[in-house]
C-alpha cells in the first residue's frame, strides 16, 4: 500500500484554480520529484501535504490515515524551504534543537531555569544536545553550531535547514526547491548528497523543483505537473521515452523535443505544411495531429537518399560532448524549424549553411492528438522508441539511417 | 599566448590616448567632489545654523546671569549649575518626568505592538483600523488636550458621568495630585500607540511568512509560541527604535502640561520642559534656564547612547 496517497485534490485561491484534481501515490522510502514550470502549483501542493495550507476538496492520506485538517506538527513531516527559513536570532544549535524542544518538552519545562530545578528537564536537554550534535555531524556542520545564520554561506545554511528537517526523524521530508539559491557547482554536489542522505535514512521524500536535471538525477519517480494537473508520473526514463502528454514531452529534455504540425490521412502520417510522409499506420484515425521528434533522433546526412527531407542549417552550437544543429526545412517551407543533436566530430563534415538531408531514427516519432495526449499507434516508424533509440549516442553524418518515406 | 595586452592596444593608437585620458580623468574627479559637496553642504549649513549654533549659544548662556529684557550680562561661571543642585523645583520636575516616561514608554510600546498584531491578523478592515489608530498622531496635541479636558471635566465630563453610572465616585483627574501624572500619561499613551503601531506594522510586514511556516512545522504553532519564536525576536530592530523614540518623546512632554495643568496641582505635574519654559520665559531667568537645558540634553544624550548599546547587543543577528 502506498505510504502517501493524494486523492482528487483541488485548491483555488479566489477565482484562480491552482490544483485541479491531483492524484498521486508515493511508496514508503521513495524519492518522488514534482517537476513543473514555475507557477504550476507545486509549492501549493507541498504546503497542503505539510498542512500549511488548506485544500478545497480531496484527501491527503499518510500511512492510511486521513490527514485533512490536521496541523503541521501533528503530521510528522519536515519541510526544507526554498529560503531555508532559519531563525536569524538563534544559533545553528538552537535552530536544530527547536523542533525537539517544541515536541519533547512542555511549556513549563521550556522555562530557562528549569534545567537547574528538574532532573527530568536536565536529562531531556542533554538528549536534545546530543541529537543536535548527531544531526550536525550527518550534514557535516558540526563546527558551525555556535554561529548565527547570518554568519553562514548559502551552502552552509542549506545544510542547517537539512539538519533541522532530519533531526526529528519525521515520516516524510518535503523539500521545496532547496537548491535553487546555490551556485551550479554546489548544486550538483548537494544533489548527490541529499539523495544519499535520503536513502540512508530511508525516509520518504517529496522534492519540488522546476529543474529537470534535478528531478531526473535525484528522483526514483517524477511527477510532471502542468497547470495544476499531474501530466505524468513515472521514472525519468519512462517520461523521456514515452511522454504521455505534449507538455510533459516539451518540459523534459534539453533542447526541447521538435514539434511539428502533422495529420493522418488514411493511415499515412504526414507533415501538415509540406505533406511529407513520415510514417504509416494501420490504425484508422484521421485528422490533425502533432508530431514530436527528439533532437537526438534526427539524423543529418550529406548524401540524399530517396525521400530524405532537405534541410538548411541556420545555426550551430558546440557544447563539448555534443553539438546542436538548428535547421529550417527547405523546399518551399522554410518556416518549419527544428534542432538535431550530433556528435561534435560531425560538425566538421558539415559546412555552415549547407543543405543536407534529414531522417530520423526508427521509432523516434511521438504522435499527439489535438488535445495534447499521446497517440499510441502501431505501424511503420512508430514502434516504441525505447527499444532502438539511444542505443548508441553517435548520430554521425555518415551513419546509415532509415530515410523518411517520401511523397511530397 | 596571443591575447593582446592593454599596452599593446594602446601602442596601436598612441596619439590621442594620453590627452584624451588627461581631459577625461580630471573632470569626473572634480565633478564628483563638487556633486558630493553640493549634497552635503545644505545639510551642514542647516545643521550648524539650527542645531550646533543654538546648542553652543545655550551652553555659553548657561555660564552667564542673563535675564530676558536686561541689557547687562556677566559671566558667572558655574553659579547657575550650583543653584540647580540645590533648587527644589527642578528636582521635583526631574522626578515627575522620569515617572511619566516610565509609565508612557512601556505602555505605548506594548499597546502599539498589541494593536499592530491584532490589526495585521484581522481578516478585513486593516486599512480602516490602521488609520483610526493613527488619527491621534496626526492631530494637534493641543487641540486633543482640550477635548480631553472636556472629557475629564470633574462635573460635566462624560468620563465622570460614566463612573457615576457604575456607582463609582467621580474623580478630579487633572486637579488631584495623585491622579494628574497618570492621567497625562494615559493621554500620551492614547496618542503614542497609533505611532508605535504603525512602526510595528512595518516591522511585522518585513518578517518572512516562511519563518512562521517553519515554526508551525517545528511545532510552534500556538499564538503565544509563534510570538516568542518568531514575531518578537524578529521585531528586535524595530523594538530598539520604537523604545528610544518613545523615551525621547515622553521626556519631551510639554503641550498637555501647558494646556491642561500648568504643572499643578502643587507641582504634581511639573515636568522638565515646563520648568525650563517657566524659568526662561515667565521668570526671564535665561541663564538659569539654559543651565537646566544643558543638563537635560546631556541626560537624554546619555540615555540614548546607553539604550542603543544595551538593546543593539541583544538584537544583533551576527
Ligand atoms: N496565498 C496565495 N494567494 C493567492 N494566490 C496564490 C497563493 N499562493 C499561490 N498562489 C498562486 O497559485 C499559483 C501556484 O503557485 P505555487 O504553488 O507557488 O507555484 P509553484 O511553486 O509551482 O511555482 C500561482 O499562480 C500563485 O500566484
Ligand atoms: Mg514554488
Amino acid at each position: 500500500m502506498a505510504h502517501i496517497q493524494i486523492q482528487d485534490l483541488n485548491k483555488s485561491f479566489g477565482d484562480t484554480s491552482v490544483l485541479r484534481g491531483i492524484d498521486l501515490s508515493i511508496h514508503e522510502g521513495e524519492f518522488l520529484a514534482i517537476l513543473g514550470p514555475s507557477g504550476c502549483g507545486k509549492s501549493t501542493l507541498l504546503r497542503i501535504i505539510a498542512g500549511l495550507e488548506t485544500h478545497d476538496s480531496g484527501h491527503v492520506r499518510m500511512g492510511g490515515s486521513i490527514m485533512d485538517g490536521l496541523a503541521p506538527k501533528a503530521r510528522d513531516v519536515a519541510v526544507v524551504f526554498q529560503s531555508y527559513a532559519l531563525y536569524p536570532h538563534m544559533t545553528v544549535a538552537q535552530n536544530l534543537a527547536l523542533p525537539l524542544v517544541m515536541r519533547e518538552t512542555t511549556r513549563v519545562q521550556r522555562l530557562p531555569f528549569m534545567g537547574h530545578i528538574s532532573s527530568v528537564v536536565k536529562r531531556k536537554r542533554v538528549d536534545i544536545q546530543s541529537a543536535v550534535e548527531r544531526a550536525a555531524a550527518q550534514v557535516r556542520i558540526a563546527e558551525l553550531l555556535d554561529r548565527k545564520p547570518a554568519q553562514l554561506s548559502g551552502g552552509q545554511r542549506q545544510r542547517v535547514a537539512l539538519a533541522r528537517a532530519l533531526i526529528r526523524k519525521p515520516k516524510l521530508f518535503l523539500l521545496d526547491e532547496p537548491l535553487s539559491n546555490l551556485d551550479a557547482t554546489l548544486r550538483a554536489s548537494t544533489r548527490t548528497e541529499i539523495v544519499q542522505l535520503q536513502k540512508r535514512l530511508g525516509t520518504t521524500a517529496i522534492y519540488v523543483t522546476h529543474d529537470q536535471t534535478e528531478a531526473m538525477t535525484m528522483a526514483d519517480r517524477i511527477a510532471i505537473m502542468i497547470d495544476g494537473r499531474v501530466a505524468q508520473v513515472g521514472t525519468a526514463r519512462e517520461i523521456y521515452d514515452r511522454p504521455k502528454d505534449v507538455h510533459a514531452a516539451l518540459f523534459v529534455g534539453t533542447p526541447k523535443m521538435n514539434l511539428f504540425d502533422g495529420r493522418i490521412d488514411g493511415g499515412v502520417v504526414r507533415l501538415a505544411k509540406t505533406g511529407m510522409v513520415l510514417a504509416h499506420t494501420a490504425d484508422a484515425i484521421d485528422g490533425p495531429i502533432r508530431v514530436g521528434i527528439r533532437p537526438e533522433h534526427v539524423v543529418l546526412k550529406t548524401e540524399f537518399d530517396e525521400g530524405a527531407i532537405p534541410v538548411v542549417e541556420t545555426h550551430r552550437e558546440f557544447l563539448g560532448s555534443e553539438a546542436l544543429i538548428h535547421f529550417g526545412i527547405g523546399g518551399g517551407a522554410p518556416d518549419i524549424s527544428g534542432v538535431a543533436r550530433l556528435d561534435p566530430d560531425a560538425l566538421d563534415k558539415l559546412a555552415p549553411g549547407q543543405t543536407v538531408s534529414a531522417c530520423f531514427r526508427p521509432g523516434g516519432l511521438h504522435l499527439f492528438d489535438q488535445s495534447g495526449l499521446r497517440l499510441e499507434l502501431s505501424g511503420e516508424n512508430l514502434s516504441p522508441a525505447a527499444t532502438t533509440a539511444l542505443s548508441d549516442k553517435e548520430t554521425a553524418l555518415d551513419e546509415r539511417p532509415i530515410p523518411i518515406i517520401a511523397g511530397i | 599566448m596571443n591575447a593582446r595586452s592593454p599596452s599593446s592596444l594602446a601602442s596601436e593608437r598612441p596619439s590621442p590616448a594620453p590627452s584624451a585620458a588627461g581631459v577625461l580623468k580630471a573632470p569626473p574627479h572634480l565633478a564628483s567632489t563638487f556633486i558630493g559637496w553640493s549634497f552635503v553642504l545644505p545639510f551642514l549649513v542647516a545643521l550648524s545654523m539650527f542645531v550646533l549654533a543654538p546648542t553652543a549659544a545655550v551652553i555659553a548662556i548657561s555660564f552667564t546671569d542673563w535675564q530676558l529684557g536686561r541689557d547687562t550680562i556677566s559671566f558667572v561661571g558655574l553659579e547657575n549649575y550650583r543653584a540647580l543642585l540645590t533648587a527644589r523645583v527642578p528636582r521635583i520636575s526631574a522626578a515627575n518626568t522620569i515617572i511619566y516616561a516610565l509609565m508612557v514608554t512601556p505602555l505605548s510600546v506594548i499597546l502599539g505592538l498589541w494593536l499592530a498584531i491584532l490589526i495585521e491578523s484581522s481578516p478585513m478592515g486593516r486599512a480602516f483600523f490602521r488609520s483610526a489608530c493613527f488619527l491621534p498622531v496626526v492631530s494637534t496635541t493641543v487641540a486633543m488636550a482640550i477635548v480631553w479636558e472636556f472629557l475629564l471635566h470633574p462635573t460635566l465630563g462624560p468620563v465622570n458621568s460614566a463612573l457615576l453610572l457604575f456607582g463609582l465616585p467621580a474623580q478630579r483627574f487633572l486637579s488631584d495630585a495623585a491622579l494628574v501624572l497618570p492621567t497625562l500619561a494615559f493621554i500620551a499613551i492614547w496618542e503614542n500607540a497609533g505611532y508605535t503601531m504603525v512602526l510595528f506594522v512595518a516591522g511585522l510586514k518585513s518578517i518572512s511568512a516562511e519563518l512562521y511556516d517553519a515554526a508551525a512545522v517545528d511545532g510552534a504553532d500556538r499564538p503565544w509560541e509563534r510570538f516568542w519564536t518568531v514575531t518578537f525576536p524578529l521585531l528586535g530592530p524595530t523594538m530598539v527604535f520604537v523604545v528610544i523614540i518613545m523615551l525621547l518623546r515622553s521626556f519631551r512632554v510639554f503641550e498637555t502640561v501647558a494646556t491642561l495643568t500648568g504643572g499643578g496641582p502643587r507641582r504634581a505635574s511639573e515636568v522638565m520642559l515646563y520648568t525650563i519654559y517657566q524659568e526662561g520665559f515667565q521668570f526671564f531667568q535665561i541663564g538659569y534656564a539654559s543651565a537646566i537645558t544643558v543638563v537635560f540634553v546631556a541626560f537624554l544624550l546619555l540615555l540614548t547612547l546607553v539604550n542603543f548599546r544595551l538593546m543593539d547587543r541583544s538584537v544583533h543577528y551576527k
